[in-house]
C-alpha cells in the first residue's frame, strides 16, 4: 500500500502542477491495468452513470467514491454547468455534471480515460487543485486531478470531451 | 577624398553587417526614444486590412473548440493567456491523442515576426500559419486534415452567430465562411496580441525606476554575453527584425542526435541546417516553462545553461557560460519582461458567449415583439 502510493506520488511529481491536459501513451507495458493501484481497483468497473442535464438538477443518481464509472455525457451545449469552465469545448463535443457527497474532508482524485478538462465545485466556486497528471503508468487512467475537498455536497464538471462516454472515477487520496 | 573616405566607411560597414547576419544578427541596443511605445501595433497586410469587426471574429474563432474535428481543442487550448499565449507541456498532443513534436509558442508580438514555426521559414505570415495546427497531419493537432471538404465551415455556418459575423467581417468576400475567411480573421486577431509593457519596457522608454539594480545588471550582462544578437530588437528574436530574411533568423544550439528533430534542415535538406531553429521571442518568458523547441528544459535557468551545453561549439559566444550571480543576474531581467498587462488584457481572453452582432434569430424576435406590441391592445 505505502509502495503503491510512492508510484502514484512519484507520477504527479514528475508532472507540472499546472498541466490539466497531458498526452499518455504506455511505451513498454505488456498490458494496460493489469495491476491498479488500491482505490482505483474498480476503475473498470464500468457502472452506468449518465450526465444531469443541469448542475441544479435534484437527482438520486450520486456518484460513489471508488467505484468505476462508464459515464454518459450529453452536446456541451444541452448541459448547464455550476461555473464556466475554463475550456468549455466546442458544440460537438461532450460533457457531463454529476454530484457526489464527500464525508471525510481530505485530497480527493478524479480520473478519466480521456484528457477533458474536469472541474470540482464546492460552495458554488471551482476548487483550485493540488495538482495534475496522467494516471499510473500502464493504466487506461488518462488524466488524474487531485483535489482538497471539504466534506459535503459537490459537483463534478466534465468539459469538452471527444466522445460521448467517458470512463470516471472518484477516489479518496491514501 | 572624404566622399571616397566615407564610401569606404559604409562599405565597411555594411560589410561587417552582412558577417554578423551570417551568425544572428548583431544589435546594439536601441536608443530610449527608438523604443516602440506601449500601443505600438504591427502592420496589417493591405490585403487583410483589420476591423473591429474582424478582429473581435478572430477571437472567438481562436477560442471556440469546434476549430477541431471532436471539439475538443482550440487555439487557445494550447495558447493560453495567462502563459503569455504559451502551454506548460512540453509538446501538446493532438485532438486524438497523437503525440506533439514541439514545444508551443507564446504569441506575442507574433505580427512583428518574418517566420512563425520553430522549424519552417516558409510559415512567414499569420494567414498561412493559421492552416496548419487546423488541417497539418505532422504533427496532426486540431484534425480537419483529410476530412471532407468545408466540414469546418458548414460547421460554423450552421451555428447562430458565425454568418452574421463573417457577414459583417468580410462584405467583400460576401460574407463567405470557408478555409480562406477563417485565417484572415484568426491572423487579424493574433496581430493584435501585443505586449509591449513589461517593466523591461518602461524601463527602455526612459523609467530609471521600472527596473532593480539587479534586472538592470541583468540587462547589460544580455547585451554583453551577446544573448542580443539573436534575441535582438524589441521582440527578442531576429525573426521580428526588418530586413532579416526568415531563414537567418534559424540558430544552431546544439547538433541534434540521431532520430531526433533535425530542425530547418527537414525542410531545406541541407545538412549543414541541421538542428537550426528559428530564435523564440522571450517576452513574458518567464511563464512559459518548458523551454526549446522540444520542451525538453523544465526550468528557465536550464534553458540560459543550454545554451551553453555543446562543448564543441566553434560559437565564441557559446563557449563561456555564465557564473551563478550572473545567471541570477540574467534571470532577474528574464522576469522583467513579463507584461502583467498583457496577460491579464480582457481584449485578448475568451470572448462573451453572446453574441456581438444581431442575428437572424434575434431580429425575428425583435420582429415578433414589435408585431406583438403593435398588435396589442395596450400597445401604442
Amino acid at each position: 500500500m505505502r509502495l503503491i502510493s510512492a508510484v502514484l506520488a512519484a507520477a504527479f511529481l514528475t508532472f507540472p502542477a499546472w498541466a490539466q491536459q497531458h498526452d499518455h501513451s504506455a511505451p513498454g507495458c505488456a498490458a494496460m491495468d493489469a495491476t491498479l493501484p488500491a482505490g482505483l481497483e474498480d476503475w473498470n468497473g464500468g457502472s452506468v452513470l449518465p450526465t444531469l442535464r443541469n448542475a441544479t438538477d435534484v437527482s438520486d443518481l450520486k456518484l460513489t467514491l471508488g467505484k468505476g464509472y462508464a459515464a454518459s455525457l450529453g452536446r456541451t451545449t444541452s448541459i448547464v454547468m455550476a461555473v464556466e469552465p475554463e475550456k468549455p469545448g466546442g458544440s460537438v463535443s461532450y460533457s457531463g455534471v454529476f454530484h457526489f457527497n464527500i464525508e471525510t474532508t481530505g485530497n480527493y482524485a478524479v480520473a478519466l480515460s480521456s484528457a477533458a478538462w474536469i472541474d470540482v465545485v464546492e460552495d458554488g466556486k471551482a476548487v483550485e487543485p493540488l495538482s495534475f497528471g496522467h494516471g499510473p503508468e500502464c493504466t487506461t487512467i488518462r488524466k488524474m486531478v487531485i483535489y482538497p475537498l471539504k466534506a459535503g455536497q459537490h459537483v463534478l464538471q466534465i468539459a469538452g470531451n471527444g466522445a460521448a462516454t467517458t470512463k470516471l472515477m472518484v477516489a479518496k487520496q491514501p | 577624398m572624404r566622399a571616397r573616405r566615407r564610401s569606404l566607411a559604409l562599405a565597411a560597414l555594411a560589410g561587417m553587417a552582412l558577417v554578423a547576419l551570417v551568425a544572428c544578427v548583431s544589435v546594439v541596443a536601441p536608443a530610449a526614444q527608438l523604443w516602440p511605445a506601449a500601443d505600438a501595433q504591427p502592420t496589417h497586410p493591405a490585403d487583410n486590412p483589420p476591423t473591429p469587426i474582424k478582429i473581435e471574429l478572430g477571437r472567438r474563432l481562436f477560442y471556440d473548440a469546434d476549430l477541431s474535428w471532436d471539439g475538443t481543442m482550440s487555439c487557445a487550448t494550447c495558447h493560453e493567456q495567462k502563459r503569455g499565449f504559451a502551454d506548460p507541456n512540453k509538446t501538446r498532443a493532438g485532438f486524438d491523442g497523437s503525440p506533439g513534436e514541439r514545444n508551443i509558442q507564446t504569441l506575442a508580438n507574433v505580427g512583428w515576426f518574418s517566420s512563425l514555426t520553430w522549424g519552417g521559414p516558409q510559415v512567414d505570415t499569420l494567414e498561412h500559419q493559421a492552416l496548419i495546427p487546423i488541417e497539418g497531419f505532422v504533427p496532426v493537432e486540431m484534425g480537419f486534415g483529410g476530412k471532407p471538404e468545408g466540414a469546418l465551415a458548414q460547421r460554423l455556418a450552421d451555428q447562430p452567430c458565425y454568418p452574421e459575423l463573417f457577414r459583417a467581417a468580410f462584405p467583400e468576400h460576401d460574407g463567405r465562411i470557408d478555409m480562406h475567411t477563417i485565417p484572415l480573421a484568426l491572423a487579424a486577431f493574433q496581430r493584435t496580441l501585443v505586449s509591449l509593457d513589461a517593466p523591461y519596457d518602461r524601463w527602455m522608454r526612459g523609467d530609471r525606476a521600472a527596473l532593480t539594480e539587479q534586472q538592470a545588471r541583468g540587462a547589460a550582462l544580455f547585451e554583453a554575453k551577446q544573448c542580443s544578437s539573436c534575441h535582438a530588437g524589441p521582440h527578442f528574436t531576429d525573426a521580428a527584425l526588418p530586413g532579416v530574411k526568415p531563414e537567418q533568423a534559424f540558430h544552431r544550439l546544439t547538433l541534434p542526435a540521431d532520430g531526433k528533430d533535425a530542425g530547418l534542415s527537414r525542410i531545406t535538406q541541407k545538412p549543414e541546417d541541421a538542428g537550426r531553429f528559428r530564435t523564440p521571442g522571450l517576452r513574458n518568458v518567464a511563464l512559459s516553462a518548458p523551454y526549446m523547441h522540444d520542451g525538453e528544459v523544465a526550468s528557465l535557468r536550464g534553458a540560459v545553461l543550454h545554451h551553453y551545453a555543446d562543448a564543441s561549439t566553434t560559437d565564441a559566444r557559446l563557449k563561456q557560460a555564465p557564473v551563478d550571480t550572473e545567471i541570477a543576474d540574467l534571470l532577474a531581467f528574464l522576469e522583467a519582461l513579463t507584461d502583467q498587462g498583457f496577460i491579464s488584457n480582457p481584449a485578448f481572453a475568451r470572448p462573451p458567449t453572446q453574441c456581438p452582432v444581431a442575428t437572424d434569430a434575434a431580429r425575428v424576435r425583435e420582429d415578433e415583439n414589435s408585431r406583438n406590441l403593435h398588435n396589442s391592445p395596450a400597445g401604442p
